[in-house]
């Protein structure tokens, strides 16, 4: 574990030590605050519903910000021929695997807590329901999860840091299209996609401040599967 | 020979490229051994997987009787590689950087800080341990490279064309370096620049379009070649003497020293060193000295390498 924690840790340094971290941070504060002020500053909304709106305007920002996060995770190492270091030391290839994982979900929800100025400012100016804070910001983390995994995936694919970004983002916008797949499709299939999908599915309820035990099997699943995914393209690439 | 690092019949391909076919050698402790080949010839293949980067499509490799099937993660923590880029993280300090590399490879979070000072000092890169490794020199870059390949002391070190991208000075100093690296570990190192691996290595591995034609010192390997070189010193002249030389020896460079004394260095192709001295001694002339002479290992590489070797695997004492 301690291996573990060490790439992460160097990932996270990495990520605050150019100015690309700095920019992803700078961005998603950006886009937070611009949609708070265009959807509920000055507006009569209740304050759960200002909580709502602002948990969903998050977790679109945070999915973007896991994709461009990890988008540099393996690609960028492979083109700056560092990966050769994690690969060649004792590190095993989840280690690896795990260690950028959780150097780069600790990023993306580094830029998460960024935006928590926004509840407070609920908090102050309105009633804010803790419950629905605390439930809000679980599905963001669960949904931040699932996306920077798929990211991760996407870059030990990728031959290069915008095919991983390109590949990233399909994949992740696939993950909320998934109900209107669920919409066109006969059953069984349309029961599938819709378990799949992860905004309407898996998140909205959240955002509400209702957790949903069906989600919190649902992210680490998917995580972990790919994860798993990753790990194998790492092991394919000491054969090709 | 206690072998510490072991190949059988080891080959890679990459799709319908055969980037190794069927290399078999065996190295000991200490040895600081060259590999040498042309562009392409398989020599970063064969480190990439000494260093456990990629496996072998087919055969075995193991160091210090480990193989990758057994435990690839004990395999990989006995050895040290340089790639030949630099697998350097740019925003990182020398010292951070050194430090996260040691950790990588198990090294002790207290034992740390020395360590790194002790190879730092190696290196000579010891007062640049607070620079970002981005603001560094190529030169120093590969110290650095080289102090991360050697920090966790490993039993084998494996540097990919150390030289390459070097000015003048840094490549006397690199040299240096390699040269000072063996004895403790076995090193191998790359390199397409004959005079790199003639000034630092032990022996040497010729590889040519994947096969290994021959493995063995510069001496061994100028007999694989067909090109034993050796300086006779003789009481005659020199025409004197060249005219008595057996067939199959030839004279490249004679002189008369006076007094009825003359050297000559005489390329053997397929007289043996006994025949030369029966020779000479049968004409009535007297021996002063006779000795093998390093052959120039340009000639000997080509020589092997345009032969196609005629002795793929031969010299030393090979495989398993």
């Amino acid at each position: 574990m301690s291996t573990v924690l060490l790439i992460a840790r160097r990932e996270l340094r990495a990520a605050f030590a150019g100015l690309y971290g700095w920019a992803i941070l700078a961005l998603v504060l950006m886009l937070d605050g611009l949609f708070f002020n265009a959807w509920t500053l000055g507006s009569q909304r209740p304050s759960s519903e200002v909580l709502s709106l602002f948990f969903y305007t998050n977790f679109g920002v945070t999915m973007a910000a896991a994709v461009f996060v990890t988008m540099r995770s393996f690609a960028a190492e492979r083109e700056q021929r560092t990966l050769v270091l994690l690969l060649t030391s004792p590190a095993g290839d989840w280690q690896v695997v795990l260690g950028k994982y959780l150097g780069a979900l600790g990023f993306v929800l580094c830029t998460v807590a960024a935006a928590v100025y926004i509840p407070v400012m609920v908090w102050l100016k309105g009633n804010l329901e803790w419950g629905q804070a605390a439930a809000g910001y679980l599905g963001i983390a669960l949904a931040a999860a699932v996306c920077t995994a798929i990211g991760i995936f996407c870059s030990a694919t990728a031959p290069n840091q915008l095919a991983a970004g390109v590949a990233g983002g399909f994949l992740v916008t696939l993950q909320v299209l998934f109900w209107l797949l669920s919409g066109i499709s006969e059953p069984p299939l349309d029961g599938v996609f819709a378990a799949m999908d992860l905004y309407r599915e898996h998140f909205e309820p959240f955002q509400d401040g209702a957790v949903h035990l069906k989600t919190l099997v649902y992210a680490p699943t998917v995580s972990f599967l790919f994860l798993l995914l990753s790990v194998r393209v790492l092991q394919a690439r000491r054969w090709r | 020979m206690t072998a510490i690092v072991r190949t059988d019949r080891l080959s890679k391909s990459y799709g319908a490229v055969t980037a190794l076919a069927g290399v078999s050698f065996a190295c000991g402790a200490g040895e600081v051994v060259g590999v040498l080949g042309l562009n392409g010839a398989g020599k970063s293949t064969l480190l990439r997987i000494l260093a456990g980067e990629l496996l072998p499509s087919g055969g075995s490799v193991s160091i210090g009787g480990v193989e990758p099937g057994d435990d690839t993660r004990a395999m990989r923590s006995r050895v040290g590689y340089l790639p030949e880029e630099p697998p350097l993280y740019r925003e990182m300090r020398v010292r951070d950087y050194l430090g996260f590399v040691g950790a990588l490879n198990g090294v002790a979070r207290r034992e740390l800080p020395d360590r790194v000072a002790v190879v730092a000092e190696r290196v000579h890169i010891d007062g640049h341990l607070d620079r970002v490794v981005g603001e560094l020199s190529m030169g120093y870059r590969k110290r650095v490279g080289i102090a991360q390949a050697i920090l966790h002391e490993p039993d084998v070190v494996l540097l990919d064309e150390p030289v390459s991208s070097l000015d003048p000075a840094e490549i006397v100093g690199m040299r240096e370096l390699v040269r000072s690296l063996g004895g403790r570990r076995t090193v191998f190192t790359s390199s397409h620049h004959l005079r790199e691996v003639h000034e630092t290595c032990d022996s040497i591995l010729v590889l040519h379009e994947g096969e290994l034609l021959a493995h063995g010192t510069q001496e061994e390997l100028g007999v694989l070649a067909g090109r034993e070189r050796i300086e006779v010193e003789v009481r005659a002249t020199a025409a004197e003497a060249a005219g008595r030389l057996p067939a199959g020896a030839q004279a490249v460079h004679s002189a008369d020293l006076g007094g009825g004394v003359s050297t000559l260095t005489l390329d053997l192709r397929g007289a043996e060193r006994e025949e030369v001295a029966a020779a000479l001694v049968g004409a009535g002339f007297g021996i002063r000295r006779l000795e093998p002479v390093r052959s120039d290992l340009e000639r000997v590489f080509l020589d092997l390498v345009r032969g196609d070797g005629g002795a793929a695997g031969a010299g030393r004492e090979n495989g398993p």
